[in-house]
């Protein structure tokens, strides 16, 4: 899983679960704070695609929190205001960098494959309405 | 004439404000989540005029104000200026999008279909009085049978100019990366580049650009265009992982609305209908507002044209259409100008004892 991957399952993640994942890291792990939750804006880059041009579309508010986690640095950017959540999701990166710890890097990887699966579970409910509004044509006179 | 600042009504002021507080205050307090839950485009509107994407902050702002957009805009708009911008996303990929809505109006059979997804477009606008007692909750979780039966993978859909960039009917450039210009950090000058444009166009006022398309389609303009595909759904935005730059990482998913208008050239003989070509306009906005997306797309294929009409005068366009400078720039006629009128009154005074 890459670190894209990863995120994009936190992201959608409620607080609940990525603190669930976090807490047994914690148990395991020294955790020190390098840079303390707080709220940031991203600027949206688009690339339009009439002249495949960039833009900035607008500005998302997103947190972003930096950890050590026995000593290895773990960092997290989150679209929202939650703290915790993005607390948690820097616990969970800096974790993953750790060196010789696969095994229970392992597990934690298998808890966030878990939930995106999930997340996707969630999902098909609404993206099978949305195929149900597919049209089919009838062309008159054919 | 300068400007002379007066002082005095502070108590008046100060009531005012309570009054605001009196006329906020109702029998049944409506929650923020229940302002974003219910009144979903409303909350995209506002994120897009603001240029600040929060469903929390634009529903928090909402139920602060009154429902008032242009207030809501100006609050987000403030909050965000207390906010550092630490972080850029790498270019957002809306081909990839999680699609919950696409249609094109000019091509019948497109790959993966034309999905109608949630739309006002075939509804019959009829007052549903069974909404003022019936409990929405209830019907919204019912199960829906049919939809479980149906493909429930995420919908991914390639784009529709894609066809005709393989046709050779639409040119196909290779990627532009100049930096963005940004009208949030610099002064607007013109001609104003690409970027300026679109950045403009998506904060724009939904009314004006609105206001703008319909004169180009009109006849005060030279665009009338189809819709070669419009889409709704959910983009991720990534950046650069802060730790090491080679890698990314994803921050969440923005719902945005997206469209691509093909214009034909203007032909009026036949030996120019023969040479005819097709151009491209370009919308791209925050959350649902299909109206507000073909008008910057029409927006942005108009000022490619050449003409007097004011959809085509670029300096009129983009510097007329921000809602807060608009209703800020109108509403400051509500200030004290009691210097500069009693001017004009002793001028006016003057010529008549002339």
């Amino acid at each position: 899983m890459t670190k894209r991957d990863i995120t994009a399952i936190l992201a959608a993640a409620s607080q609940t679960e990525a603190v669930e994942i976090a807490a047994a890291i914690k148990v395991n792990c020294e955790i020190q704070m390098m840079k303390p939750p707080q709220k940031t804006l991203v600027m949206v880059k688009a690339r339009e695609s009439v002249k495949k041009s960039l833009f900035y579309l607008g500005e998302v508010l997103a947190s972003e929190c930096m950890v050590l986690v026995d000593g290895v640095k773990g960092a997290a950017v989150l679209a929202g205001d939650d703290f915790d959540k993005v607390t948690a999701a820097a616990v969970i990166d800096g974790f993953l960098n750790l060196p010789d710890r696969q095994e229970e890097q392992q597990q934690v990887l298998e808890q966030i494959q878990r939930l995106g699966r999930q997340q996707a579970a969630e999902r098909a409910e609404l993206n099978g309405a949305l195929r149900k509004s597919k049209v089919n044509f009838n062309v008159m006179g054919e | 004439m300068a400007y002379v600042a007066v002082t005095g009504g502070k108590e008046a002021i100060e009531q005012s404000l309570k009054l605001l507080e009196i006329f906020r205050q109702s029998k049944e307090d409506i929650s923020v989540s229940c302002i974003k839950e219910n009144m979903g485009l409303l909350v995209d509107k506002i994120m897009s005029e603001a240029g600040f994407y929060s469903e929390d902050y634009a529903a928090l702002a909402l139920k602060q104000c009154e429902g008032s957009v242009e207030e809501a805009v100006f609050l987000l708009r403030a909050y965000r200026s207390t906010l550092p911008r630490n972080y850029y996303s790498l270019p957002v990929d809306t081909g990839k999008m999680r699609i919950l809505r696409r249609i094109s109006a000019a091509f019948k059979d497109i790959p993966g279909g034309q999905i109608l997804g949630p739309t006002y477009d075939y509804s019959h606008r009829l007052l549903d009085f069974s909404l003022m007692e019936s409990n929405d909750t209830q019907k919204a979780q019912e199960p829906n049978e049919e939809a479980e039966k149906a493909d429930g993978s995420d919908i991914h859909c390639s784009r529709v100019t894609d066809l005709l960039k393989e046709e050779n009917l639409l040119e196909d450039v290779a990627e532009d990366n100049t930096p963005p210009f940004d009208v949030t950090s610099s002064l607007l000058t013109f001609p104003a580049p690409r970027s300026a444009r679109l950045q403009t166009f998506a904060r724009s006022d939904a009314g004006f650009l609105g206001g703008v398309a319909y004169s180009s389609m009109r006849g005060y303009g030279a665009v009338h265009p189809t819709v070669s595909e419009l889409r709704s759904g959910y983009a991720e935005v990534c950046i650069p992982y802060p730790l090491d730059e080679e890698e990314e990482i994803c921050i969440g998913e923005i719902l945005v609305t997206e469209v691509e208008a093909l214009v034909p050239s203007h032909t009026e003989t036949d030996e120019e209908f023969d040479k005819m070509t097709l151009s491209g306009g370009y919308g791209l906005i925050f959350g649902r507002n299909e109206n507000k997306a073909i008008a910057m797309s029409i927006a942005d294929a108009g000022l490619e044209t050449e003409g007097s009409t004011p959809s085509q005068d670029e300096e009129f366009v983009l510097t007329h259409g921000d809602c807060l400078e608009m209703s800020g720039f109108i509403s400051h006629l509500k200030l004290p100008h009691y210097v500069t009128f009693q001017s004009k009154l002793d001028r006016v005074r003057e010529k008549e004892d002339e």
